[in-house]
């Protein structure tokens, strides 16, 4: 720092960032939806067998996440009652238009595959008696019997809906990167690596997220952890976290090395306004100790009990790798003023519309969907027509 | 194929299709009329930016009457907005009109003033002239304390200190204020008055040609 | 139930199922009737969907040629902003009289004034005048001695040419009118904010009174009526200088082509038609 120059930030920064903790959310739990989505489709299409005990309970999650993305952003919005403008009236130069069609899209496609591959289960439960069964009437569609052809017809329905999913699941969440990487007025987001970024850490949060899920419900239920299943889980997410971690380190490696007119301020907001959140979170608490512990836990010598630990261990940390990867774009790009002769200062709020309390709030709904959905549905059943498919 | 083996699908494809309809139903009603007139947005949108009440009262508004006062502002501020010193004049404004409308040949006009003169001409002055890093050489600025002692007026302490030497339509320190310049604005207004009915239609060319 | 899955195309769908040949006998006419089916949904749906948004685009260049915009002395009005650095005196007029004008919040700005200040060292020391009158010299003080060279940089909307802001407006409620002038629908706006995240020179912000994107509209009910933006009017300077650019007589006109122009921010490739006299590479 030169002795004079002070710091100078653009009069409208003073008023703080414009997107909130409720566009971290976002990103987060889209992520979450296409991560979990892919697990799903490692079994289905990709035929990874031992991943069989959460296949369904993937959908279940992938669905439940996907049901509350929207939440976020409609808080967010200082208009939320024109929420629908988005669709109905999408000015498609927008990164942001597609989104409401993305997304309808992606949550049809998640709920016809989940009435599909649960349509056994669910015609068997419609045929029953009492008032539970009328709830299964309505998700059999009204049809209540099963034939060997209409499952048949079913399954090639789910094949053709997880094939389906994957590309969908891609530019869901491709799209959400691109909405930050098409930003050519902010060094920190305007990069082509942005969508590819995302979605690696997407992949990297829905398996970890999982891992910790099927850990947790396991015990609930008082189930031992499939082992083969847990191992498949750990490698995979090994594999992709070492993905996610190489680009996002890249991109940071290539704006350092190539040192343009932004770097200056770039670098100082890496290393004193990130440096909690980005530095010690995201790269060594997130990335570094999950490798090593993801590693060992991989390893065919570790014992199925250490793996369940650090399983649950490694898949936390991921948890909060992706979280503060997430603030760290879309705060710590804010934090840049148009200036780059200063920072903005992020200061969050608890209580109000875009709070942290409500944050909370809307991520723990997911999760009171997906014990409901687990309720509803046999989400932990191993289905034999699924392993035809 | 349509059997009773795809029935739940079709009434799916139904469900999911009947939705759709409703998007577009729900959709074509709640575009605005104007949406796409002119490109992608609301046509009418153009209308009320334009119609907004504008609140601000324009170099036009003053010189539509005081166009003599025009060639009392010495070289050095005639760029001055009257605004600046005199306040936004809106009172002044509505009371002439009314007076205007109600005005007798070779009566001349009252117009409400109390608004119109400053109570503290030094704030006002220093406001562009206190020397400040930043400001051109060029550009007359004095260091108030210095200025005064250098100088020494009658009353150092009056917020009308500046007055004292400097005529503020015409500031340049060579010209020393004699009081009878003071009367010169009153002078014009019965000219102006002696023939109501010309005076607006006079006036017009004069609204936004400020310059 | 046979129609529910062609909602989109009731009509045809049920025209198909009178015909008198046994729909459900044949397994081929079956195929056909599906066939027909998926022909008639698809039909259906692409006539609801997109041909409509097609017709919309197409009208829309139609109509914009001409009706918006007006039309003087025989050609069309391209507005333009001029501001020349080495006038202004940084007195603040310009910001009280938009704050007035446009009745922006406190704490918000359409328009503000910048100081540059260069020292002896190299270092430059950059502050904005945030009260909307004069209050550079309530700053933390400079040493005189130690100044190199210091002046003032008034900033607003650039009005772009190529801009970053409409681009992403996703409802279309960010426009730019015939004349150049770059507005806000405040009745369009759904305020997600991502204008703001695009403007490269943080003209933008959510009004926090109408919870809508703003920013400054080169006054448009003002310009609109011959008048002058109120910036422009109250500058006693004469460093806001605003008018038709494609008119050749016009004040704008002369001073771009008498002076060395330049834009801030370039390199983006935006285009402003805000333009500037006497920048430097560290302005921002």
């Amino acid at each position: 720092m030169m002795p004079h120059a002070g710091e100078f930030i653009f009069p409208n920064d003073l008023n703080g960032v414009a997107w909130t903790v409720m566009i971290v959310l976002y990103p987060y739990i889209t992520g979450l939806v296409a991560g979990a989505f892919v697990v799903a489709a490692l079994y289905h299409v990709f035929g990874r067998k031992e991943l069989a005990p959460v296949a369904r309970f993937a959908l279940a999650a992938s669905f439940s996440f996907c049901a509350f993305a929207t939440l976020p952003l409609l808080l967010h919005l200082h208009q939320p009652q024109r929420a629908f403008f988005i669709m109905f009236m999408p000015n498609f130069t927008s990164a942001m238009a597609g989104f409401g069609f993305i997304y309808s899209f992606y949550l049809t496609l998640l709920a016809v595959e989940i009435l599909l591959v649960f349509r056994t289960d669910i015609v068997a439960m419609a045929n029953e008696k009492g008032v539970r069964s009328l709830l299964y009437k309505l998700l059999s569609l009204g049809v209540l019997r099963e034939t060997a052809k209409s499952k048949e017809i079913d399954a090639k329905w789910v094949h053709a809906l997880s094939v389906l999913g994957i590309p969908a699941a891609c530019v869901l969440h491709g799209y959400v990167g691109f909405i930050f990487g098409g930003i050519k007025a902010n060094p920190w987001w305007s990069t082509a690596l942005m969508p590819v970024i995302f979605l690696a850490s997407a992949i990297v949060s829905g398996i970890a997220m999982l891992i910790v899920l099927y850990i947790v419900f396991s015990k609930i239920r008082r189930v031992k952890v499939d082992d083969e299943c847990l191992r498949s889980m750990m490698k995979t997410l090994w594999l992709f976290l070492i993905l996610a971690v190489v680009l996002e380190s890249l991109e940071l490696l290539n704006m350092a090395y190539e040192a343009g007119e932004e770097w200056h301020i770039l670098s100082r907001l890496v290393t004193e306004k990130l440096r909690f959140s980005f530095v010690y979170v995201q790269l060594i608490i997130g990335s570094a100790i999950p490798f090593v512990l993801l590693l060992i836990g991989w390893m065919k010598k570790t014992g199925p009990r250490t793996r369940v630990t650090l399983g649950m261990i490694s898949g936390l940390l991921v948890l909060v790798q992706v979280l503060s990867m997430r603030f760290n774009v879309v705060i710590g790009g804010q934090m840049l003023s148009k200036s780059f002769r200063g920072f903005v200062e992020y200061i969050p709020e608890w209580q109000g519309r875009e709070g942290i309390l409500v944050a909370i709030g809307v991520f723990t709904m997911p999760f009171v969907l997906l014990a409901a959905v687990s309720q509803i549905l046999p989400v932990w059943k191993i289905d034999a027509h699924d392993h035809q498919a | 194929m349509f059997s009773r083996d795809t029935l739940h699908l079709w009434i799916l494809a139904g469900a999911l299709a009947l939705v759709g309809v409703g998007f577009f139903t729900v959709r074509s009603l709640t575009i605005p009329p104007s949406f796409g007139q002119f490109g992608h947005f609301r046509g009418a949108a153009l209308e009320t930016a334009a119609n907004k009440e504008r609140k601000l009262t324009t170099r036009g508004d003053c010189t539509a009457c005081h166009d003599t006062l025009k060639h009392e502002m010495g070289k050095s501020h005639e760029r001055v907005h009257c605004i600046e010193c005199h306040g936004d004049g809106k009172a002044h404004m509505t009371s002439c009109k009314d007076a205007k409308a109600a005005a007798k040949p070779g009566v001349a006009l009252t117009c409400d003033k109390t608004d119109l003169m400053p109570t503290n001409i030094k704030d006002i002055c220093l406001h562009c002239h206190q020397d400040t890093i930043g400001r051109a050489k060029k550009h007359p600025q004095i260091k108030f304390d210095e200025h005064m002692k250098d100088n020494d007026p009658k009353d150092p302490k009056s917020p009308m200190v500046c007055m004292q030497c400097h005529i503020p339509h015409d500031p340049d320190p060579s010209n020393e204020p004699d009081g009878a310049k003071e009367d010169k604005d009153d002078e014009a207004k019965p000219a102006e008055a002696a023939t109501p009915t010309a005076a607006p239609a006079a006036a017009t060319p004069a609204v936004g040609g400020a310059e | 139930m046979s129609c529910s899955g062609n909602k989109g195309a009731k009509d045809t769908c049920c025209e198909t199922q009178n015909q008198p040949t046994g729909l459900l006998d044949a397994s081929e006419s079956r195929r056909e009737f599906l066939w027909d089916a998926v022909k008639n949904f698809t039909f259906g749906a692409l006539t609801l969907t997109v041909i409509p948004m097609f017709i919309e685009k197409a009208d829309a260049e139609e109509v914009h040629t001409g009706k918006d915009g007006k039309e003087t002395k025989g050609h069309t009005v391209i507005f333009g902003y001029l501001v020349d650095t080495t006038k202004c005196i940084g007195c603040g007029g310009c910001m009280l009289a938009c704050k007035k004008e446009n009745d922006v919040p406190d704490g918000q700005f359409r328009t503000w004034v910048e100081r540059y200040v260069y020292y002896a060292d190299g270092s430059v020391r950059v502050d904005a005048n945030l009260k909307g009158k004069f209050a550079f010299s309530e700053l933390p003080p400079i040493n005189p001695k130690e100044v190199l060279k210091s002046f003032f940089v008034p900033k607003l909307c650039n009005h772009c040419t190529d801009t970053p802001c409409i681009q992403v407006c996703p409802v279309g409620a960010s426009y730019k009118t015939k004349e150049g002038v770059v507005l806000v629908d405040y009745e369009q706006c759904i305020g997600c904010a991502y204008c703001v995240q695009a403007c490269p020179f943080g003209t933008r912000f959510i009004n926090t009174k109408t919870q809508t994107a703003d920013k400054c509209t080169w006054c448009y009910h003002r310009i609109q009526h011959g008048e002058k933006p109120a910036c422009v009017d109250v500058c006693p300077t004469g460093t806001r200088t605003f008018g038709d650019i494609n008119d050749p007589e016009s004040e704008i006109s002369k001073a771009l082509a008498e002076n060395r122009i330049d834009v801030l921010k370039s390199y983006l490739g935006t285009r402003p038609k805000t333009r500037y006299i006497g920048l430097t590479a560290e302005v921002v």
